[in-house]
């Protein structure tokens, strides 16, 4: 059957036709407990013409309901080798966008549209909210699943009949055959769990925390923050390899503070197992309310048997909720760690719970999640604060990257589709081609000596650019293709700093035999010569190499870097000035926020922040490790609080190492150092939470001083003189400086070069 | 400050870019070389412990600088109390032999030296084990020029290494910590107080911005 496809018969799909993607046959609906009520049929999944996947319908349809030739395609489909299957209807598009023809085997009616009509059912995954998959265990032959939507309605309970089922039947003796019956986390082949695995490939599946059995289907970000696991490890409590277990109930005081039904739903169905581990958290944690009724001789039973429970567990869990939406309101409880953060900063007056559970971590984007943002036309379905503000609590999973940047770096434009950005990178590939030509052609130029200066500057630094990545490993033979101008024979210098291959170290420096490095290279030379006045400058290359690994492709990471460069030419003009007024504008920002910190810095003569230049130049390129940078900036570009973002990451730098720079540094070398040691010991997690709640608490701290301000200037007239005078009084006006206000700004702060003077080099 | 206590001599390592800075730092200090240092950013430094004048222990502070020639207004930050210079170039780039001088004047700028005539510089030309016919074409005598010849020539100990193969380097070293030795022993005996130059340097940093901090 497989081995013809490429020949099958296609056609376009009408409007009442759908695309099979998934069948699974003898499923079950249980409706009594009698055997001979069991209602055999097919659970599905089938896409329509126009979907995205969040439109794939999941149905249920009896057998009975069913013509004899389409019960046959369903039959065929649910014996199809299922990988085969999902490679042959291209999961990965988006849509199945209009007129696109569909094999025609594959094609069906579209499943009954009404949630329950009869002993069929069917929902878009849009209208899934979670699915807990039940494996097969003794008392329970059947493994089941259970499918609640977004609405809290719960779908009748699927079985899986395996033992009926000639798929299951086959991949079970493929599992034999492989004298493995169990997958590699030692589970026994079951037709539930391949079920989820075939819906991952789909949309956005996320195992719950809470109990390992329940999947939610394309959480939102108020979902994950309930589900979420506690990515973030104290690396400080953690001496070395020493695994912290994941913590089973993260955040039990918020699941229930915020709980909803859908939440509860959960709870309520928990196996007896993660019952007893929820006890004891709720011991420990959970409002004496919420504790009586989890001791309860009933709950306690829980989890004995689903089905007689089921009645019961309904009204537990909208008992539950109410107790828990009552207790909200005097027991908020917060995770460990935002509560012990917030207690550091002394914020707790001023921050609200609310902030200060926002501003906690969430899971990164994954492919999934990042298409159902887009329509079938590539278009964005949310706005783009809405993703940014995703980003920004989450950041995204490395294959989303190689997308979301160009959005987020402004290359693409947020309300543009697949059509449009298509176009866009043709006229970006044919405008780098021009400019490239420019420095190319013109032998005169690069006969200059300002040209053969910068020239040697980027090769020098391209060479020791990120040399432990793989990518930048230079070849050990040498490669002519990668060979650069046909100048290249005029060694204008050895290599500084020669590849790792000893053979390799006496090449010069502008025979670069890495094809990466080689583009690395003339995207440089090009920038160079797009942006005059600015030229190379030493820092560039570390900005540029995450740019290039997420890319991979010259002229897309050229005008990448040209749009990053835009908010970063401030960071290299001639005479540092752009420099000088960041570290003033942290200054400003440490004194207000940590003022005790500031005294103790001026103490040691260290309130140059000179230690800052590095982590400001390079935006902590040389101090976290190369997926936290790109974690890190993903987030400073959405500028989602601040432009200036990285100024809070910094100030958090500060705060987290605060008691120990107070407690054992005395002189300006010692905290240099102890700073400069810092590099690669940075934790991104925690420092961005850190940072958030910085940046809320500074937020609130100049939204009051402006409050009581206008008060004063209402009140009284007379104080309003001399603002700057620090005379103590109460009743003065604080005045913030323009620099700290900035701080609140979303505008990039843009500062060019000025045009280089005669005779000044490009040092 | 008499031999009792340890003394703690500050070096500065200044050169054109990729001149090989940080390879000479860590080869003193550390012994090793690697194919993996990057572009110094902002300034670093490393300390290293040695007996010199057969039983005066001292501390050689070590500092590795950026060499792009934009961020030596930064300078200002670290320079202050120096007690030596190291100047650097490259053996096979002649335009870092003839920065050396533009160094030398950038540092008594920045650093705010008491005695910018006698203060203790000292030359370094590095990667001599490249092959001869990369080498700077009749270097020792474009060396000569530099060191004596030119007005104000920069008249100075020079040393010949290998940062790569450790060649010359700890002797150079020995020789620095000594004009450290002498230069710091020369700001005692004038009750040099250091923290006049501490003041200077967070003034002209913070010049535009009277204390008046908001909170």
């Amino acid at each position: 059957m497989s081995s013809a496809r490429p020949q099958a018969r296609q056609r376009v799909l009408a409007t009442n036709e759908v695309e099979l993607l998934y069948a699974k046959s003898k499923t079950y609906l249980h409706p009594t407990s009698a055997k001979k009520d069991n209602i055999p049929g097919f659970l599905s999944l089938t896409r329509g013409s126009n979907g995205t996947n969040l439109d794939i319908l999941l149905s249920f349809t009896p057998e009975s309901q069913l013509s004899s030739e389409e019960k046959k395609v369903y039959e065929t489909v649910d014996v199809e080798d299922i990988s085969l299957d999902l490679d042959a209807i291209n999961i990965n598009s988006k849509s199945n966008i209009n007129n696109t023809k569909i094999v025609a085997s594959r094609i069906v009616p579209k499943p009954s549209v009404s949630l329950l009509s009869g002993y069929s059912f069917s929902a878009p995954l849009s209208y899934v909210y979670s699915i807990q998959v039940r494996k097969p265990s003794l008392g329970f032959w059947f493994g089941s699943i259970v499918i609640n939507t977004k609405d809290g309605e719960k779908l009748p309970i699927v079985f899986f009949h395996d033992d009926e089922s000639p798929s299951s039947q086959s991949s079970k003796r493929l599992s034999n055959k492989k004298f493995d019956p169990f997958d590699e986390n030692g589970n026994m082949y079951w037709s539930g769990k391949e079920f989820i695995n075939v819906l991952e490939k789909f949309v956005n599946v996320e195992k719950s925390t809470v109990t390992s059995s329940v999947y939610l289907i394309n959480p939102d970000s108020g979902d994950l923050r309930n589900f979420a696991p506690i990515t973030i490890e104290d690396k400080k409590n953690n001496s070395g390899d020493k695994k912290i277990e994941p913590i089973v109930l993260p955040d039990i005081g918020k699941l229930f503070a915020s709980a909803k039904w859908k939440v509860l739903e959960t709870v309520a169905t928990i196996s007896a197992k993660t019952k007893n581990q929820m006890i004891n958290l709720l011991e420990e944690n959970a409002p004496l309310t919420v504790k009586q009724i989890m001791n309860k001789p009933e709950v306690q039973r829980i989890g004995d048997d689903f089905d007689s429970a089921r009645v019961y567990l309904a009204k537990w869990a909208q008992q539950v909720k109410e107790e828990a939406e009552e207790s909200q309101r005097k027991n908020m409880l917060h995770d460990e760690i935002y509560s012990k953060i917030n207690r550091e900063l002394g914020s707790t007056e001023i921050l609200t719970n609310e902030e200060i559970s926002q501003s906690s971590r969430r899971k990164p984007i994954n492919k999934q999640e990042w298409e159902s943002f887009f329509d079938y036309s590539g278009r964005l379905k949310l706005t783009a604060d809405e993703v940014k503000s995703r980003i920004f609590h989450g950041g995204l999973e490395d294959d989303v990257r190689k997308e979301a940047w160009l959005f987020l770096l402004g290359v693409f434009d947020w309300n543009t589709s697949t059509e449009d950005r298509e176009q866009f990178k043709k006229s970006y590939e044919t405008a780098y081609e021009e400019l490239k030509l420019k420095w190319v052609t013109d032998e005169d130029k690069r006969a200059t000596e300002f040209w053969k200066d910068q020239k040697h500057r980027i090769e020098k630094d391209v060479n020791r650019t990120d040399r432990n990545l793989a990518i930048f490993k230079n070849p050990h033979k040498k490669n002519p293709n990668a060979n650069s101008e046909g100048n290249s024979n005029s060694r204008e210098s050895s290599p500084e700093t020669p590849d790792e291959d000893e053979l390799d170290d006496e090449s010069d420096i502008s025979n670069i035999r890495n094809p990466h490095l080689y583009k690395l290279r003339e995207i440089l030379l090009t920038y160079n010569e797009f942006n005059e006045d600015l030229g190379y400058v030493q820092g560039m290359t570390d900005l540029l190499s995450p740019l290039y690994v997420t890319f991979q492709d010259e002229s897309l990471t050229f005008w990448a870097f040209v749009k990053f460069m835009k908010r970063m030419e401030r960071n290299f003009v001639r005479d540092q000035s752009g420099m000088k007024i960041q570290m003033n504008t942290l200054n400003k920002l440490l004194q207000f926020m940590l003022p005790n910190l500031f005294k103790h810095l001026e103490k040691c003569e260290s309130i140059d922040l000179f230690f800052f230049f590095r982590m400001l130049l390079v935006w902590f390129k040389r101090e976290l490790d190369w997926d936290h940078v790109l974690r890190l900036w993903e987030i400073l570009w959405t500028d989602y609080y601040s432009s200036q973002f990285h100024l809070f990451f910094a100030l958090s730098v500060l705060s987290d190492n605060e008691r120990i720079i107070v407690q054992n540094l005395r002189k300006f070398d010692e905290v240099l150092k102890y700073m400069n040691d810092l590099s690669m010991k940075l934790n991104v997690d925690p420092l961005l939470i850190r940072s958030e709640l910085l940046f809320l608490k500074f937020k609130r701290m100049i939204d009051i001083i402006d409050r009581d301000n206008s008060m004063k200037t209402i009140d009284a007239e007379v104080y309003e003189s001399d603002v700057n005078a620090n005379t103590g009084k109460n009743d003065k006006i604080i005045e913030i400086s323009p620099e700290l206000r900035g701080l609140l700004s979303k505008e990039i702060v843009i500062q060019k070069e000025v045009p280089r003077p005669e005779g000044v080099g490009g040092g | 400050m008499s031999g009792r206590k340890k003394t703690l001599l500050k070096v500065i390592i200044l050169g054109d870019s990729g001149v090989g800075k940080t390879s000479l730092m860590q080869q003193f200090v550390n012994s090793k070389f690697s194919h993996q240092y990057k572009a110094t950013i902002g300034a670093d430094f490393l300390t290293k412990e040695i007996t010199i004048d057969n039983n005066k222990q001292v501390s050689l502070q070590i500092w590795d600088t950026a060499g792009q020639e934009r961020f030596q207004s930064l300078g200002v930050a670290f320079y202050r109390g120096a007690d030596c210079c190291v100047l650097c170039y490259d053996v096979t780039n002649e335009k870092s032999l003839n920065n050396l001088t533009s160094w030398k004047d950038e540092f008594l700028v920045q650093s705010n030296v008491t005695n910018p005539q006698d203060f203790p510089f000292i030359i370094i030309g590095n990667k001599i084990d490249v092959d001869e016919n990369k080498k700077i074409p009749s270097l020792q005598k474009k060396l000569q020029n530099i060191t004596s010849n030119q007005l104000g020539g920069l008249n100075y100990p020079v040393f010949e290494t290998s940062a790569k193969e450790g060649v010359n380097v700890e002797a150079a070293f020995e020789v620095i910590a000594k004009m450290a030795l002498q230069q710091e022993e020369l700001n005692d005996a004038n009750g040099h107080d250091v923290s006049d130059d501490y003041n200077d340097a967070i003034n002209i940093h913070l010049e535009s911005e009277p204390s008046n901090c908001a909170c």
